[in-house]
């Protein structure tokens, strides 16, 4: 009877956890495909028949959202290039070398992941200002190094500890040198890691605000940014907003429930191993 | 570790030879230092203009030597101390929520029972701390609207009077916190999920034999063993809710007055806003020391857990 009772209050309380934490993406969702009237009634409109004006606005409409995204893309695409290649590099050393100070490197820096944004961006836009690169991709792919280099360094270096030395001791036995054993033994081995790093990198990048905020103005701006101006002279456009958003977050989502299985440690840069 | 004996062999080998082996350090220097310009660089930069004046919006004038003038004005600021406080307040009160909440939800899923669809339940609880935070302060905008946002339709279903969410200090206070605690309560879940199927079971097992409560079991035996997690999802939660941004900048803009406004608005409202850069950045130089200290702690925890 007992067990019956804490088994129901168990369902209960999950169900209300679940329509929480589900309400405000699902009312997002729903409004996008809704009227202009019918997204601000009072008393909301629950059943109705789809319609996709929002998005047709936000695509054709003077916005352009599509353009940004183009831009999230390109800028999310670079700067986890980047992370991934020096990454790598630095996370392959930090986990198979023995030397002076790398202890002190690894720990600088992931304490530059920690960094609060407010306090580099003042000199990171005047010295993007000096560079003449305001308002270009390659501002914003460099900056975004801030988020993503740190964590692929930790993470790749996590992925590279696991291999067993044993392969590459082999290689060695066998001839390959250093770079041979990285190239034909490590780097297949460590090709899900990389990958799951990439998508992590790719989200972060993606998500983020300030810095695209402060560093683009129209050809680099990004699509977060983009979703912010939906702002009229009365009221936000709500319809062309939350389409934007949906538009915004949906590729998120979909990259973020594909990695699931390493939130956890991606999330903790490597300190919790699930 | 066979390798690794090599591997350190041919270092210790390279080393009678009287040379280092530079490869490790080539393989780290690009990272580093592209890491020392986005980081290094700022933070010097910033220091020095924090003693002095200085506006992005007049670039022909050059800086100002003022000496400690902005850490006085910061200090002496009745705003600055209310920032401050908001700060601190926002992010125990987020943080503890989300722990809390967590908490409660990953003890759900403890092993005695079998969830059915655990898998499909535990996606949807995670997905809230994936969309983008600025995109969570726009969507809880549209929720919160007077007069057509859907809380306060549903209230109105209830017969509860229309409540203005944002533009009441206390209550828009209340509204940013609870948007956060929306977002990142996952996070809390899946971190102490994760730890409490990693312990070990008989020691459950072991401890029913002995006749210990459930409570007892949480207790003395759940919350010891989660320690180190639960340290590391506190500080990690902590350090960004204390330097969140995004959020807060699209759902009140710190408003209304300054009720809502944290660190981080305030460094970007003096400096990007009033232009006043050498002020902003005295004040991103405290803003950094209160993080370094946590990182510090945070670091200390995560050495001992590996």
């Amino acid at each position: 009877m007992f067990r019956g009772i804490t088994r129901i209050l168990r369902y209960v309380v999950l169900a209300v956890a679940v329509a929480i934490a589900l309400f405000p993406i699902y009312w997002a969702a729903i409004t996008s495909i809704k009227t202009k009237v019918q997204a601000l009634s009072v008393p909301p409109v629950w059943i109705f028949r789809p319609v996709v004006d929002s998005y047709t606005y936000i695509t054709f409409a003077k916005i352009a959202f599509p353009r940004y995204l183009l831009n999230s893309i390109i800028i999310s695409l670079g700067t986890t290039a980047i992370a991934i290649t020096v990454g790598c590099m630095a996370g392959y050393a930090l986990a198979r070398y023995k030397f002076r100070g790398s202890d002190g490197i690894a720990f600088w820096m992931l304490s530059t992941r920690m960094l609060p944004a407010p306090a580099v961006i003042i000199p990171i836009y005047i010295l993007m200002r000096g560079l003449g690169l305001l308002d270009t991709h390659l501002a914003v792919i460099l900056t975004h190094g801030i988020l993503t280099i740190p964590f692929a360094v930790w993470v790749m270096r996590a992925f590279f500890e696991e291999i067993p030395v044993e392969i590459e001791e082999a290689a060695f036995v066998d001839g390959c040198s250093r770079w041979e054993t990285f190239r034909r033994i490590v780097l297949p081995l460590s090709m899900p890691g990389l990958v799951v790093t990439s998508l992590f990198c790719i989200m972060f990048s993606w998500s983020e605000f300030l810095f695209a905020l402060i560093l683009t103005a129209t050809r680099a701006k990004t699509a977060t940014v983009a979703c912010t101006e939906f702002r009229g002279w009365m009221e936000t456009a709500w319809g062309p907003a939350c389409a934007a958003a949906v538009m915004t977050m949906l590729p998120i989502l979909v990259i973020a429930l594909s990695v699931r299985k390493h939130l956890v440690r991606g999330l903790t840069l490597g300190a919790i191993k699930e | 570790m066979g390798c690794q004996a090599i591997l350190t062999g041919s270092y210790e080998m390279m080393k009678m030879q009287n040379k280092v082996d530079i490869t490790p350090y080539l393989l780290i220097s690009a990272a580093a230092a592209i890491l020392f310009v986005l980081t290094i660089y700022p933070l010097i930069y910033s220091l020095a203009l924090s003693f002095h004046k200085f506006s992005i919006a007049r670039p022909g004038v050059p800086w100002r030597f003022v000496g400690v003038k902005n850490y006085a004005k910061v200090f002496t600021d009745p705003v600055f101390w209310r920032i401050i406080l908001n700060t601190l307040i926002f992010s125990c009160s987020t943080v503890g929520l989300q722990f809390v909440i967590g908490f409660g939800l990953a003890l759900l899923f403890s092993r005695e029972v079998q969830i059915r669809g655990e898998g499909v339940l535990r996606s949807a609880l995670i997905l809230p701390m994936m969309v983008p935070p600025i995109l969570v302060g726009l969507i809880w905008l549209f929720m919160y609207k007077k007069d057509f946002g859907i809380i306060n339709n549903i209230l109105w279903m209830l017969n509860v009077e229309p409540v203005t969410w944002l533009s009441k200090p206390f209550i828009a206070f209340l509204a940013i916190i609870a948007a956060e605690t929306w977002e990142w309560t996952p996070f809390m879940f899946l971190l102490l999920l994760a730890g409490l199927r990693s312990l070990p079971s008989d020691i459950y097992e072991s401890s029913e034999v002995d006749g210990a409560s459930t409570w007892q079991i949480f207790r003395y035996v759940t919350v010891p063993l989660l320690k180190p997690i639960i340290a590391v999802a506190l500080i990690i939660r902590f350090m960004d809710a204390f330097r969140i941004f995004d959020m807060i900048f699209q759902l009140t803009g710190g408003g209304p007055g300054v009720a809502t406004e944290t660190i981080s608005l305030y460094i970007y409202r003096n400096g990007f806003r009033y232009f006043d850069m050498g002020f902003a950045a005295a004040l991103s130089y405290i803003a950094l020391i209160i993080i370094v200290l946590f990182t510090n702690l945070y670091i200390r925890v995560l050495r001992r857990a590996t």
